[in-house]
């Protein structure tokens, strides 16, 4: 959406794009609303026939020269809907009003929920608290919220509003698996994330704007997989009555498929969403996790070894359909791949150690469950990597 | 409009420009100088931390080692000379005075087993890692500041309004002088 020159620009552009999403939000919901009424209009007052209607239809204008008088026209309900859409209009503000009342209080425990983390003291785990406090310290930020999951996977992400109240999170896998010098370097990643305020853009993604748009990508992945055109949709809603005068349903039909049509504009805003995240943020997060630890390469082979293992098993099904599963999946990848991620190490951070062909490159393009996590964790795998793969942390 | 009415009004709106440009580089001067100021508190936050720790390590030595009275006693004495007077110095002396006397505890089997001795090795080694990190970031956010001070226009008005140039820590350039001597290794 907008380049980032240097670091500042990078920050300020994550704050205006989270401003950007919360308005596109608002809009997305007097939309939504606008759909709604349609709907309601076109079903109420179009195939009941009420009268309502036709009183309009016959207001507006030249259109009763071609539909008998009792009759509704796309126009007419139209029309009525944006009456009626307009006569609540403080409706979709206050719905998104208490939404972000809603999502501000809990989205700490929303997150948690998702991925099944659970907040650790000093004593629980006292070397990974250390590090973060000491990561902090150098880095000139409050000392983070600590939490884990309990699972194999290897994978860290870091999340919050502001950097006075932010959380990192890591896999108890990935305490296994790295060495002191590596988990620093993932730590000193998700500091990053914090301090360049990537936190506060990736919760306003997923959670804050996020949330609802899961409605509208359910809504079009229904009718993408039963391959029916927004049409046969709104057939299947208004059954045909017997004797109907033709002109009237196709009003009917035509005006539901407009409403399908603001609805699948939810869908597009998702997509937003998902460009807004820009990829430059994850190397941008590795350059100032080397200037944390000064050790690029603990970064390049914590890499390495997260790379094909980030999966988290069994996380929350709805937060997965932030995702979308379409071809243009590689194209809306919120990570760049591993190898690029450490070439860059190796070329601009002196990194030394070779990057590896990954094993696991080919691995499960199926049901891709980690996705919010990976849209906010520590790596990404390959673009090309499906859903899953957006998550190596 | 008289010209004279024009070169008014572009002057009256040329100072305000002008003035909206101090304001903001008179504010960030002031915001990078706190944030040195918070890097030097967190700095004093973590050598408390450590002098704080350093009784119940010697007390905890003293119970397996106690006939290594000078060595302890030095820890302390290093201890209080350090909380009375900070300085680069002092901090090196009880380093020094620090590391005796972990080398002592290697001739120690028991103390070296306790497991009281072995979380305070680690909480001291915790709390230098993050003395270390403190004066890191004190110097990146001192750096900052006195390229921010340097640099025209800003040099103007920190001329201006007196702002100092700040120390990346004076502990630090004494503790380099102290380096670049080598240590001394007796056999």
């Amino acid at each position: 959406m907008f380049k980032a020159y240097g670091l500042h620009g990078h920050i300020r552009n994550n704050t205006m794009k989270s401003a950007l999403l919360l308005a596109g939000f608002v809009v997305l919901m007097m939309v939504f609303w606008y759909a709604w009424c349609i709907i309601y209009t076109a079903i109420l007052d179009g195939w009941l026939g009420q009268s309502q209607l036709a009183a309009v239809s016959r207001a507006v204008g030249g259109v009763r020269r071609h539909a008998p008088a009792q009759a509704p026209t796309v126009v007419g309900i139209l029309d009525l809907a944006m009456r009626r859409a307009i006569g609540l209009w403080w409706l979709p503000l206050a719905f998104s009003a208490l939404w972000f009342a809603f999502a501000y209080i809990t989205h700490a425990q929303l997150i948690r929920a998702a991925v099944g983390a659970r907040e650790i003291s000093r004593r629980d785990a006292p070397k990974l608290y250390n590090a973060v406090e000491t990561l902090a310290i150098g880095a000139g930020l409050p000392t983070p919220r600590v939490e884990i999951i309990y699972t194999d996977a290897l994978n860290a992400f870091a999340s919050g509003l502001d950097c006075e109240d932010a959380c990192i999170t890591v896999t108890s896998g990935l305490l296994a698996a790295l060495t002191q010098d590596e988990l620093e370097a993932v730590l000193a990643h998700e500091m990053t994330h914090i301090r360049n305020n990537d936190v506060q853009l990736m919760v306003v993604a997923t959670v804050f704007a996020g949330g609802l748009t899961l409605v509208g990508d359910a809504v079009v992945k229904m009718v993408l997989n039963s391959s029916a055109t927004p049409g046969d949709v709104a057939y299947a809603v208004v059954p045909s009555r017997k004797g109907d005068n033709d002109g009237s349903f196709v009003a009917v039909l035509i005006s539901l498929a407009i409403a399908a049509l603001f609805l699948a504009l939810t869908h597009i805003f998702s997509l937003v969403i998902k460009f807004a995240l820009s990829r430059a943020r994850e190397f941008l997060a590795d350059a100032g996790a080397v200037e944390l630890t000064k050790n690029p390469d603990a970064l390049i082979s914590a890499l390495q070894k997260i790379s094909g293992h980030a999966d988290i098993p069994g996380i929350n099904r709805n937060m997965q359909a932030m995702m979308i599963s379409s071809d243009v999946e590689s194209l809306l990848a919120t990570h760049p791949p591993i190898t690029t991620r450490i070439i860059a190490l190796q070329q601009y951070a002196g990194g030394r150690i070779a990057a590896q062909p990954r094993r696991a490159a080919r691995v499960s393009t199926a049901s891709g469950a980690a996705a919010p996590a990976g849209a906010m964790g520590f790596a990404g795998g390959r673009a090309t990597f499906g859903k899953r793969g957006v998550v190596t942390g | 409009m008289s010209s004279m009415e024009i070169a008014a009004f572009f002057s009256v709106g040329l100072f305000f420009v002008l003035a909206l440009m101090a304001m903001a580089i008179y504010n960030r001067l002031i915001a990078l100088a706190r944030r040195c100021e918070q890097a030097e508190a967190d700095i004093d936050v973590q050598l408390k931390q450590r002098y704080d720790l350093i009784p119940s390590l010697v007390e905890t030595v003293k119970g397996y080692a106690g006939h290594e009275r000078g060595t302890l006693e030095a820890v302390i004495k290093a201890r209080n000379a350090a909380v009375a007077q900070p300085s680069a110095g002092n901090d090196a002396a009880l380093g020094g005075a620090l590391s005796r006397l972990m080398a002592i505890a290697e001739a120690y089997p028991d103390l070296k087993a306790s497991e009281g001795f072995a979380d305070l090795r680690a909480e001291i080694a915790d709390t230098e890692n993050k003395i270390a990190a403190a004066r890191r970031y004190l110097n990146n956010a001192a750096n900052e500041y006195n390229t921010s001070r340097a640099v025209f226009p800003s040099n103007l008005i920190a001329s201006l309004f007196g702002f100092e140039p700040r120390g990346s820590s004076a502990i630090a350039r004494e503790e380099r002088a102290s380096i670049q001597v080598a240590p001394a290794v007796k056999f």
